[in-house]
């Protein structure tokens, strides 16, 4: 018995001297991978326009049906998007996305965009619902270059991102 | 299904009463006994008094032939011969084809654009010179060709061209 | 026609002569894509889609006979180049591939082609998802293109073609549908090509442009997103859409509309295909009119007025208000001291239970709309005379003779104008005849313009005429009054009938013996002829009897009333002088103006009002609703009548409940739910029925007028199909029409939507997936016309120079038009006049002018219109701002013209 004691004691002892393979999360937070797929972001332009035409491509092609997306005429003077439409309503369900990167495929502007966050948590279902003031990034920041898979393999994104707006 | 009546009296087209202009189109148009089929030729005859059609000619056209008047701004519109807005007195018309542009006639258009101040296709805010273009004349032998004011110049060149339109213009010196 | 047997792809199909190739192979299975044609348009060969090789069986110049070959089949002899398929008709043994190489190569051509210059903005594009250049691409276009991307022509865009339509310059692929539709079907040619290349486009160069009561169709015919509704713009994508059936209640055609829905909000209203009744278009008025559905203003609570002002209360409080006020008033007045109007709008089960509760409670003073000056009593001819089952009017052409007498379909029934021009086109006889012009008359085959002496004059004559030539009189001899009518034809010479209405003695002749011999007889007519007097539909009526052929498919008169569910209200009725299924009672009740009175009176002391809103067009009724004890409104809308209600009920709209509706046909069609109700409103025949049970419940009893006769079991209605059942049951002529006999009449015809045929039909409209109604057996089958000819006509109380004429006008100030971009194309209100007149007085257009009559006066602007006759005067009495009553002393009105001179 003191044999079985000391046996383990000596592994604790073994690992005092190793680096731990936990880290203090939240204090510590692992890096993600590149293609790791977190919560969403709806990208600019770099002159700062919204990339979301709010075409609804991502909700078509959304499995768990998380996506809404209730489009709008732009005002020609002030447009919030290139072209004639933008997205005047954006909702994403986090409890029902299934983070599988469908809507990213879908996107004829890369304007959606699977980023690194990964902390969603919610006390209710209503703030499970990110709007798109929640996901639209700052007008300064977060250009929409192609998704990190794709530069990783150094592909321009597929379907191409030419389309006449 | 009601429309509102055109009182043709007032039409802003209507110079005064010494023009009879009117009276020959509306003779042209009773020659054809109104008839929709004739619209080309109402509307070459229109040009010909008018020298060009006004939108208010165009309308009472189609009214007085009983046309749609969208199906008369499309025909007036497809041929190059109608024009829809008021020509210059003296026009110029350069031929642009194949052999007369080899010939030069690209900078001769360009230089003739300098020269009077008109761009292709325009008239002069006097409205007394046009300068067109055309695509090609049949006249190649002769290219670079141009028509003046319905006179055809063969192997045009610049100074000669500019010469002739000044003196056409009152503005010789 | 001889049918044509050919060859497509080895199948063989057998089709009539005449039929073309891509129709032919639809036949088979086959699928030849196209752009440009249309089956309902006449085909043009624009877009060069539909390629094909074609191939004819070889002749023997010198014998005539087929060549065989060594197997003694006919040898083919191929047409060199390729053929359109939508030009070539079909001949006995042709032969036609459209899978060879040859062809394939062709179609990438074509689609890499238009693709050049054709913007890639799908994902923005209202058309992506069911569009036909997407489909057609997918199915035959090429994988890539070699189109530099950078050649790309663009223009500015939109384009507005009018208020209700966009065009997309860089998308059209200029197949010239739009314009086809306009000149062919809607006989609008407001729409033309303009310039030549690369410039090339749609224009429209009407005033105010684009100036088509049928518009919105040609977006959905449009192959492209070149045409898009300004009221769908960027509002969703079309596979988000569900599709919901109802029937359109706007106008008497009852056309099966499509509410396309996404979320329970109203996206889009689609036409729902129905051969016989609107096949495959509606109009204007059913597209972007329903957008009151949403309306912000909408009612979703009771309200039930404390202390002067409207307070919303749950539906028990106003139910019990309701039920208390109408005992304690019966009891102390009698049952005639109340009085309901319903509106013409509202559904057969609604009308059904509502003067079924009112008669229950012992009044008759039943009525449907307002009253006023202009109203006429109920119009029965149009239902003793309607036409029999299977009537189609798509079908009638070459042997049909329609007579139209003053009515303007355009603008009373606008797909009615369709469908007769439709008749006219295919080779029928249509005869317009009227005071005024109207479109309908472009389309005629014979006009008669008459003065409004002559009115009578022409059915008269028309009448004395077909006598000489009928002998079928048995039917009409029974008929009350028919005596004095044919005497006072014979004192007239039909010569002087001729002259009164301008024709000759020999048109009228000729005109009567081809409406008898005709092998399909119809007659259509409206307000102008209604507001005549009687005795001018009766004539009409007689005149049809003397056909013998009432009641059968196709013969018949149909009656032009406002409102979409008129019929239906008159045959539940919904009217002071009979009950449902035009049964005569034995106690005659008021009608809306006899309540007017008797409120004031006091006779009348409880007034419920079911979809109608007198107070905004009739100070008669402000007085008399202000004079009530007790006026109950079931609305849409806080109207100007809640201002006089002691309680408001919130009622559900057409969308957010089931019912059926007869239209001018008597053809009875179901509509279903589209969303949920409004907050707490609730259908009219839910309200009726809660309010019977909550009357039943009232303690006190009847008093001295007897026990309240409402029972809770007899009024316990779950569904509308109880309703139904009971209307079915109970309303002679109504036998049969239940709601599962109604689903199951087919699908009224084989377009369907996209989804079903990518390649044919696209997007033009919605399969029918609920019915296409039944027309109801006409009463005059059973030779039971129950018809008095009265012989009465319009009286004036006065002379006066110029005869003032209600003019019905489509887009007019209806509270189902609020909210829609109709609203920039409903007029301000005017009164409109004949060039000489306007000439006489000096007036211009915009000028005000004063109407003076004996009833009142009005200062109105004036507009100059062509084609308004002289002497008469047009006043479109359904706009807002027309208080058409203050001056009108009967249906029609005698009225000085006078300019209004400021200083």
């Amino acid at each position: 018995m003191i044999r079985e004691l000391v046996k383990g004691l000596g592994t604790t002892l073994r690992y005092m001297f190793k680096r731990p393979v936990t880290v203090q999360y939240p204090e510590v937070k692992r890096p993600v991978r590149e293609r790791f797929r977190g919560r969403h972001e709806l990208k600019r332009f770099a002159n700062g326009q919204e990339r979301c035409i709010g075409c609804a491509l991502c909700a078509a092609a959304c499995p768990a049906d998380a996506i809404l997306v209730i489009p709008a005429e732009n005002d020609p003077a002030n447009p919030r998007s290139p072209g004639e439409r933008y997205a005047a309503v954006y909702e994403i369900n986090m409890l029902r996305c299934i983070f599988c990167g469908y809507c990213e495929d879908a996107c004829p502007t890369n304007a959606i965009v699977l980023e690194h966050q990964y902390e969603l948590s919610f006390y209710d279902r209503r703030a499970a619902i990110y709007t798109k003031e929640m996901l639209l990034v700052p007008p300064d920041k977060g250009h929409g270059e192609p998704p990190p898979i794709l530069q990783q393999l150094n592909r321009q994104p597929s379907p191409p991102a030419k389309i006449d707006l | 299904m009601t429309t509102p009546t055109t009182d043709i009296a007032t039409d802003r087209n209507v110079r005064p009463v010494s023009d009879n202009r009117r009276k020959i189109l509306e003779a042209t148009m009773k020659r054809f006994q109104y008839q929709g089929d004739a619209l080309i030729e109402v509307l070459h005859k229109a040009q010909e008094l008018y020298g060009f059609l006004s939108p208010e000619l165009l309308s009472e056209v189609a009214q007085r032939l009983r046309l749609p008047p969208s199906r008369v701004y499309g025909v007036a519109t497809f041929y190059h011969f109608f024009s829809l807005v008021p020509q210059g007195e003296h026009s110029c018309t350069v031929c642009l084809g194949t052999a007369c542009y080899v010939r030069g006639a690209a900078h001769l258009l360009h230089d003739l654009e300098t020269l009077s101040g008109v761009k292709a296709g325009h008239t002069s805010s006097d409205g007394r010179f046009s300068l067109l273009t055309a695509r090609c004349l049949g006249a190649c032998g002769i290219a670079p060709a141009v028509v003046l004011d319905g006179e055809v110049i063969g192997h045009a060149d610049c100074s000669d061209l500019t010469a002739r339109i000044q003196k056409l213009l009152g503005r010789e010196e | 026609m001889s049918d044509v047997t050919l060859t497509i792809d080895g199948v063989q199909v057998t089709v009539p002569a005449g039929t073309n190739i891509v129709d032919a192979a639809r036949q088979a299975g086959i699928a030849i894509p196209v752009f440009c044609y249309h089956p309902r348009l006449k085909p043009v060969g624009m877009c060069r889609m539909c390629l094909v090789q074609v191939g004819t069986p070889k002749v023997d110049p010198a014998t005539r006979q087929p060549v065989l070959d060594a197997n003694g089949q006919p040898v083919i002899a191929m047409m060199p180049k390729l053929q359109t398929a939508c030009t070539t008709p079909v001949s006995p043994g042709m032969v036609v591939k459209t899978t060879t190489e040859e062809v394939r190569f062709a179609q990438r051509g074509i689609l890499e082609f238009l693709l050049t210059s054709h913007p890639l903005d799908c994902p923005v594009c209202d058309k992506g998802g069911e569009c036909p250049l997407q489909n057609l691409t997918m199915g035959w276009g090429p994988a890539v293109s070699r189109f530099d991307y950078n050649d790309k022509v663009h223009f500015e865009k939109p384009v507005k073609l009018g208020d209700l339509i966009y065009l997309d310059r860089e998308r059209c692929i200029l197949c010239g549908r739009c314009v086809r539709f306009q000149d062919e079907i809607a006989d609008d040619p407001v729409l033309g090509f303009d310039n030549r290349g690369r410039n090339w486009m749609i224009i429209s160069k009407s005033d105010p442009p684009f100036n088509s009561k049928f518009s919105g169709n040609t977006t959905d015919i449009c192959p492209v997103g070149a045409l898009t509704s300004s009221d769908f713009r960027f509002k969703a994508r079309v596979w988000e859409l569900q599709s919901k059936p109802v029937v359109c209640t706007l106008c008497p055609v009852g056309c099966n509309l499509t509410l396309d829905m996404r979320h329970d909000r109203l996206m889009r209203v689609m036409p729902r295909e129905n051969a016989a009744v609107n096949d495959i278009w509606i109009c204007d008025k059913g597209r972007y009119g329903h957008r009151f559905i949403e309306a912000p203003d909408r009612l979703t609570t009771p309200l039930v007025r404390r202390n002067g002002k409207l307070v919303p209360v749950s539906w028990d409080e106003a139910l019990e208000v309701v039920a208390d006020q109408l005992t304690l008033i019966r009891a102390r007045h009698g049952g005639q001291a109340l009085a309901g109007l319903a509106g013409p709008q509202l559904s057969n089960e609604d009308l059904y239970l509502f003067q079924k509760l009112l008669r229950e409670l012992g009044s008759e003073n039943i009525d449907t709309g307002i009253g006023g000056p202009a109203a006429l009593p109920p119009d029965e001819i149009g239902g003793w005379l309607a036409p029999g089952p299977n009537t189609d009017l798509s079908k009638l052409g070459s042997g049909t003779v329609v007579l139209v007498i003053g009515a303007d379909p355009e603008e009373e029934a606008p797909l009615y104008m369709l469908r007769l021009r439709g008749i006219a086109q295919r080779g029928g006889k249509l005869v317009v005849a009227g005071l005024r012009p109207t479109k309908l008359e472009r389309s005629a085959t014979q006009v008669v313009r008459y003065r409004p002496e002559g009115e009578l004059a022409f059915v008269q004559g028309l009448l004395k005429a077909a006598l000489e030539h009928s002998s079928r009189t048995a039917t009409l001899e029974r008929l009350a009054g028919w005596k004095e009518l044919r005497a006072a034809l014979e004192r007239v010479s039909l010569n002087n009938l001729a002259t009164a209405c301008g024709l000759t003695v020999d048109g009228l002749n000729q005109l009567a013996k081809d409406f008898l011999t005709a092998s399909q007889s119809l007659i259509v007519y409206g307000w102008e002829a209604r507001s005549a007097g009687p005795a001018l539909t009766e004539a009409l009526a007689a005149l049809m009897l003397l056909s013998g052929r009432t009641g059968t498919a196709n013969n018949g008169i149909i009656a032009l009333l406002p409102g979409g569910n008129s019929r239906g209200a008159i045959e539940m009725g919904v009217r002071p002088d009979a009950g449902p299924g035009y049964t005569p009672r034995k106690q005659r009740g008021l009608d809306a103006n006899g309540i007017w009175d008797a409120a004031r009176e006091g006779k009348v002391r409880a007034i419920w009002l079911a979809g109608v809103d007198p107070a905004a067009k009739l100070p008669v009724a402000r007085a008399a609703l202000e004079a009530a004890e007790f006026v109950i409104v079931q609305d849409l809308f806080l109207t100007a009548s809640a201002e006089y209600a002691d309680v408001v009920l919130p009622t559900a709209s057409v969308a957010e409940r089931e019912g059926t509706y007869t239209n001018a046909e008597r053809r009875v069609q179901r509509s279903r739910q589209a969303c949920a109700p409004v907050g707490e409103s609730r259908p009219d025949w839910q309200i009726v029925a809660a309010v019977a049970q909550a009357l039943a419940m009232v303690p006190i009893g009847g008093g001295r007028n007897g026990p309240i006769p409402v029972t809770t079991e007899a009024w316990s209605y779950m569904v509308a199909a109880d309703v139904g059942n009971e209307i079915a049951a109970q309303v002679p002529g109504y036998a049969g029409i239940t709601y599962a006999a109604l689903a199951a009449t087919g699908t009224g015809g084989s377009w369907g939507r996209q989804f079903d045929d990518a390649i044919y039909y696209d997007g033009t409209s919605y399969t029918n997936t609920e019915g296409v109604g039944l027309v109801l057996p006409a009463l005059a089958s059973k030779g039971t016309v129950n018809l008095t000819f009265t012989g009465k006509v319009t009286r004036f109380a006065d002379e006066r120079p110029m005869l003032l004429l209600e003019q019905v006008l489509a887009y007019d100030g209806d509270r189902h038009l609020r909210g829609s971009k109709l609203q920039s194309l409903i007029p301000r209100g005017y009164a409109a006049i004949s060039a000489d007149d306007a000439a006489k007085l000096n007036i211009h257009s915009g000028d005000r002018v004063r109407l003076i009559s004996a009833a009142g006066e009005m200062v109105i602007p004036a507009r100059v219109l062509a084609d308004v006759p002289n002497g008469i005067i047009l006043l479109p009495a359904g706009l807002a701002d027309v208080m058409a009553a203050e001056i009108e002393t009967g249906p029609r009105t005698r009225v000085n013209l006078a300019k209004v001179v400021t200083e």
